[in-house]
């Protein structure tokens, strides 16, 4: 398949699969080795380049998603004699060790300058904590990032490559001459290793077609469209984001086949506000809605699961349907939309149809999905303004993190501080999103207090069915799942301080 | 690129190849894709015991675009490879003995293909008993992994009359502590090109420590002449021990043979990484530690149990290194310290970083930890008390005649804010937290120590173009030894970078100067530069003299790309001396060994090579953690790292070394475990396998203590593993301070702390 777009500042036309993984693409068929794979699997983004200026990993990207992109690579960014001010900034700062995360983190951190032109040492930490560094300890790269910012150097007219192609983008045209000059001539190391070995151009070490051609990703522009090819490939696999579905097909958990991805469908698309309530479209990302006034100020239990969820990076791609329909017991949107009473709507080629969340999720991995169905959106009712929300996810670290259990709260207090209504949903604490009537009954009418909450907590660890796995044990997930609510008589407390 | 200045030895010297890493241009040895190459994959058993009945191929052959598949039979050699104990199969045919076993090889000519026919390929084997544990593996009825038993090696050391001392101590306090396996997790994973040429001369591009060594493993396990073997070592995507040794080179040197002359690629992926490669060693440790009243140790008592998983690698010697640390950086006047080395059927254990020591740092800490509270002593005034110093004989019985600076260390510390505010400090934590202060005292031996010669063989050139060039024989896994090297070069001869250039290891253009290892690579590396530096420079001194017809050479100096006359002011370019002599004269050769320890009379047995030790590099660490109580999740507030590694060559150098070691620490200490299921990994990914994030680690702050070893390069000793020994025993003093609980085994998990908490509750409940 032909597959046009710009890379590092050159339109191109590659002819590769259309499922061939991203990474692979620059790699071995355009000879930009300087994006790096560590897992494959969105774990470590070492293969991170900008499309359209966003992070992306290129490992869970096929290379059909790319039609009609910008994309810009670490070689887009600068070059030994020529350094992008970050690459500049981790040089000198030292935030370069064994060098195999940095091009990943150079990526992540010219595009958070580019949104954010003096980040603080927090801000930086989380942008990038997608990337995993084995070397550095993180430190040397936090000084590098922040002291771009406080130069100036790197925000604005510097930034995130490939939307704009920044002042400090090198344009780079693919040449193999062009790419391997760009270090023979800077660095004074005598490079025994590859000269014989550099970068083939346009797929000389490409599969044979046959093998790769029988799995197309078809990239729908419209809900018709969508329908069309649904009908005619009625064992195509969609997918919005890929963060889940490439990861199954890699593992060998799902077998490759047709791909459908739903990313260019702008009706599925978006947040809007109708009155009382918001609908959320289904391949709206994480970071859209993070980015998004009326999630923020109507959902921030929903806002606070979306910022933890996966790293900057999985958010950049994934979407709250695919979320939803993975159906995962530690999907991290689960639990706030299950406390929200959200319904979502499912869509086919001959009509929609509505049901509670609750109800769409039926186990683990499984959803009432039907074939010909997508799930296209999300119906959240505004819960009271005055209502407290809140959510809790326990991972075994700070991103990247698999719940081992998480809470999300809409609580609501009348004048005298007592709870007047409550919605509690806690996840990974049984094969779908738990809820407790009887947890609930057991804070009405009274304040939010540890002995309330107390009472409460022990009946939900009644309520809760965990498992134990590799992650946690059931014990361990029953103690917490208690334990996650008297965490709200802190919330209370810190908003009275 | 700006005109540099020169890098003088002392100054922070941004890494000589960083801007060709931070732009993606410096080739690792994945980047290598030769025209027409085939891709081989391995067929891993699945299995962690079994006997092999068959290996069906003849799917795989039929798959389109395979090449070729291999097994067993196609072996030449003693298909045994293994660094000194030759017990690892390049491909099993008989028998499997843990999961990772590769039984066939095939070679393909695309990645799908290749995928495709490893998953047709049926292993046909009759399952035996495995053995998961190196307790049970030694009990007499033990299903057996090799045809010689279980055990790799047993040793002994014993100093004093322990046995009589503990009868008179005041204090005895005994315990017994677990750590898992931990996987290395460089982000380039295993991997490798290799082609035969047509000259007969196999050559391979290899991310690995050891070239040198890896050819004479190579030509052992396959029946080839070592010198036919060439083995190139671009920079590595991360090291840390895990590719010390042999990986996928004797699988791609096998595939090569059978590859008609087309280049061959081999790389693992995450999973098959975590699979067959190597770990650090699981083990059980157990302790009994006597002092007297005053707090002044006595005697020790340990028994080590290390479990090297199915085959040795360097799991001999990984024991011996534990053993000799053992006792911590304390006098002790009496110990008796047993170690076993032994076979199970789980994944291979390896070097890593901290080898063998970062087991016995938990132990020995946490027992200081507790005699401390025992005595109602602070930890780090017990620790001050009884550390080692210069001219003490170490647990070992070995005299310290060289640099030791763990005194110094915990002065340091004992004088930091971070430790005289730490009262007020915990008593700042907010609501449902606990606040708890770490300290810990760590060192860590250089070397390979006795029985095996560290050397190296540096050379300089100067090239005909004028440049200086430093031929580097020892790897750059990531740790910035490379850079160390010309920085050192610079100084020395005065040139800044551009008149610099580096020729990364190679077996046909540099010598052989060991591995990448044991904190010697720059210290040995570098004591053969600076010879052979100095050489360099006399030589182009003279050199000079000749051309400028001077009959005395008191006024010559170099100074970048030149030689010049100060009393005349004339110069000769270095590109004219380079023209003028022939390559023969072009360059200087030197080598160095390190010194090892010379006391005669040590009371140990069992050991082979590589013990004992005499020169050590010291740490002290102290943390700063954070508990929550409704999940017990901990949080590092703050580590301070004090190491004394001699003077410092590059500070930014050291600092990065022991950032990073710390962070690898605080993986190992709170949340990094190979899980394993009767000898099957069941995280192998980094889904599950759980390294930290920049949202994990606090801004380490690392400050040294300069202590000049006079034998060192430039008075330096090796700083990258002392650093990783001490934050699991640091975040384990802390945990003990926040909730009064002591660890005995890793990682010090969220579920762990409840427990604690749940039992301090029931305590309170009942008392």
């Amino acid at each position: 398949m032909s597959i046009h777009c710009k890379f590092n500042g050159m339109e191109m036309d590659i002819d590769v699969p259309s499922d061939r993984r991203v990474v692979d693409v620059l790699r071995e068929d355009l000879g930009l080795i300087g994006t790096k794979e560590g897992c494959g699997a969105g774990e470590c983004g070492a293969c991170t380049i900008l499309v359209d200026g966003d992070p992306r990993l290129s490992c869970l990207l096929t290379a059909a998603q790319l039609q009609d992109k910008t994309v810009t690579t670490i070689e887009g960014i600068g070059v030994p004699d020529g350094l992008h001010p970050v690459q500049e900034a981790f040089v000198e700062h030292g935030a370069v060790q064994c060098g195999f995360c940095t091009p990943g983190m150079v990526l992540s951190s010219v595009h958070l300058l580019s949104q954010n032109p003096e980040p603080d040492r927090d801000q930086i930490r989380k942008a990038l904590s997608g990337h995993l560094c084995r070397c550095t300890g993180y430190v040397k790269i936090v000084d590098a990032v922040e002291a771009v910012g406080k130069q100036g150097a790197g925000g604005r007219n510097q930034g995130a490559g490939g939307r704009g192609q920044g002042a400090g983008i090198r344009r780079i045209d693919g040449e193999k001459n062009d790419i391997s000059s760009g270090f023979s001539a800077q660095v004074s190391v005598d490079r025994s290793l590859t000269s014989d070995t550099s970068c083939q151009i346009a797929g000389s070490h490409l599969p044979p077609p046959n093998l790769q051609s029988l799995a197309p990703v078809l990239l729908p522009r419209s809900l018709d469209e969508l329908w069309g090819m649904m009908r005619d490939c009625p064992d195509a696999a969609v997918y919005a984001g890929g963060t889940d579905l490439l990861v199954k097909i890699r593992s060998g958990v799902m077998s490759r086949k047709r791909l459908i991805c739903l990313e260019r469908i702008l009706e599925l698309k978006g947040v809007e506000d109708r009155g009382n309530r918001v609908v959320i479209r289904a391949a709206t990302t994480f970071s859209e809605l993070l980015r998004d006034s009326i999630v923020a100020t109507h959902f921030p239990v929903l806002a606070e699961a979306v910022s933890e969820l996966g790293s900057p990076l999985i958010r950049h791609m994934g979407t709250i349907g695919g979320n939803i329909c993975t159906a995962s017991p530690a999907g991290d949107t689960l639990p706030p939309l299950v406390a929200m009473k959200a319904d979502v709507c499912l869509s086919s080629g001959k009509g929609i149809r509505s049901l509670p969340i609750e109800r769409f999720i039926v186990g683990p991995g499984q959803t009432v999905l039907e074939s010909g169905e997508i799930l296209s959106a999300i119906h959240i009712e505004k819960p009271h303004p005055q209502s407290i929300q809140h959510f809790e996810k326990v991972g075994r670290r700070n991103a990247l993190a698999c719940s081992l259990a998480s809470m999300a709260a809409v609580v609501r207090l009348s004048e005298d501080g007592k709870v007047s209504a409550a919605s509690l949903a806690w996840g990974s604490v049984g094969p779908t999103v738990v809820t407790s009537s009887e947890a609930v009954d057991a804070l009405i009418g009274r304040p939010l207090s540890l002995e309330s909450l107390s009472e409460a907590a022990a009946i939900a660890r009644q309520a809760v069915r965990p498992i134990t796995d590799i992650r946690a044990t059931a014990d361990y997930r029953r103690e917490v799942a208690g334990n996650l609510l008297l965490r709200l008589c802190d919330l209370v407390y810190c908003k009275r301080a | 690129m700006p005109t540099s200045d020169i890098p003088a030895v002392g100054n922070s010297f941004p890494r000589f190849e960083a801007r060709s890493k931070v732009s993606g241009v410096e080739k690792y040895a994945v980047d290598a894709y030769p025209p027409e190459l085939l891709w081989v994959g391995a067929k891993r058993a699945g299995i962690a015991h079994g006997r092999i009945l068959s290996v069906r191929t003849a799917d795989a052959e039929q798959v389109p675009g395979v090449v070729k598949v291999l097994t067993r039979k196609d072996v030449p050699g003693t298909n045994r490879q293994g660094i000194i104990h030759k017990d690892q199969p390049v491909l099993a045919g008989q028998k499997v003995r843990h999961c990772g076993d590769p039984v066939a090889l095939v070679l393909a000519e695309n990645r799908d293909a290749l995928k495709l026919a490893l998953s047709t390929i049926r292993l046909d084997v009759e399952p035996l008993l495995g053995v998961f544990d190196p307790e049970s593996a030694l009990a007499p009825d033990a299903p057996k992994v090799h045809e010689t038993g279980n055990t790799l090696m047993e040793a002994v050391i014993r100093k004093g009359d322990p046995e009589k001392v503990f009868s008179e101590c005041d204090i005895i306090l005994e315990d017994c502590f677990e750590v898992p396996f931990q996987e290395h997790a460089f982000l380039e994973t295993e991997n490798g090109v290799a082609q035969l040429k047509p000259d007969g001369m196999l050559e391979m591009t290899v991310s690995t420590q050891a070239p040198f060594r890896d050819r004479m493993e190579i030509g052992h396990a396959l029946g080839i002449d070592f010198s036919k073997i060439h083995v190139i070592s671009p920079y590595l995507g991360g090291g840390f021990g895990g590719k010390d040794g042999a990986t996928v080179q004797c699988l791609l040197a096998l595939a090569a043979m059978h590859a008609d002359g087309r280049p061959v690629k081999m790389g693992w992926d995450r999973e098959e990484s975590f699979v067959a490669g190597y770990k650090r060693h699981a083990a059980k440790l157990y302790y009994k530690l006597g002092a007297s009243a005053d707090g002044m140790l006595q005697c020790l008592e340990c028994r080590l149990y290390y479990d090297t998983g199915a085959y040795a690698h360097l799991g001999g010697e990984v024991l011996e290194l534990g053993m000799e640390h053992a006792g911590g950086p304390y006098r002790i006047p009496h110990v008796k310290i047993q170690g076993w080395c032994i076979y199970t059927n789980n994944p291979i254990g390896g070097a890593m970083r901290g080898f063998g020591v970062c087991q016995v740092a938990f132990a020995i800490e946490q027992m200081m930890n507790r005699l401390a509270e025992k005595l109602g002593m602070d930890p780090l005034e017990l620790r001050l008390k009884n550390a080692l110093c210069r001219g003490d004989r170490n647990s070992s019985g070995v005299t310290l005649v060289h640099s030791t600076g763990m005194i110094p260390c915990l002065k340091t510390i004992q004088t930091h804010p971070l430790w005289t505010n730490r009262v007020a400090w915990k008593a700042k934590a907010g609501r449902f937290k606990r606040r708890g202060v770490g300290v810990c005292a760590v060192f860590n031996a250089m070397g390979y120590g006795r029985g095996l010669p560290d050397s190296a063989i540096a050379k300089v050139e100067l090239t005909q173009a004028g440049r200086i060039r430093v031929y580097c024989g020892v790897a750059d896994m990531g740790q910035g030894n490379a850079s160390a090297f010309v920085q050192m070069a610079g100084d020395i001869l005065c040139q800044n970078t551009e008149n610099l250039e580096l020729v990364l290891p190679d077996t046909e253009r540099t010598f052989p100067s060991g591995s990448s290892s044991a904190g010697r690579t720059t210290y040995t590396y570098g004591n053969a530069l600076i010879n052979a530096c100095r050489q360099m420079k006399e030589k182009l001194i003279h050199r000079a003299s000749l051309f400028l017809f001077l009959d005395r050479t008191d006024g010559l100096v170099l100074l970048p790309g030149r030689v010049s006359h100060l009393p005349s002011g004339r110069e000769i370019p270095f590109s004219v001396l380079g023209a003028m002599f022939p390559e023969s004269d072009r360059i200087s050769i030197d080598h160095h060994v390190m010194a090892v320890a010379l006391d005669g009379n040590l009371d140990a047995t069992g050991f082979k090579i590589g013990f004992p030790h005499v020169f050590f590099s010291y740490s002290a660490h102290l943390v700063g953690i954070e508990i929550d109580e409704l999940t017990g999740r901990i949080s590092v507030l703050f580590y301070l790292a004090v190491t004394d590694a001699g003077r410092i060559v590059n500070p930014q150098g050291v600092t990065q070394q022991v950032q990073g070691g710390v962070a690898q620490g605080l993986g190992y200490a709170l949340c990094e475990e190979v899980g394993l299921q009767d000898g099957r990994i069941v995280n192998p990914s980094f889904t599950d396998y759980i390294l930290p994030t920049a949202l994990d680690i606090p801004d380490i702050i690392s400050q040294t203590v300069e202590i000049d070893e006079p034998t060192g390069p430039f008075g330096m000793k090796g700083v990258g593993e002392v650093c990783m020994n001490g934050p699991l025993p640091a975040v384990a003093g802390a945990v003990q301070d926040a909730v009064g609980a002591w660890c005995l085994r890793s990682p010090i998990s969220a579920g762990q702390i409840m427990e604690f908490l749940k039992r301090k509750r029931n305590a309170g409940g009942t008392s």
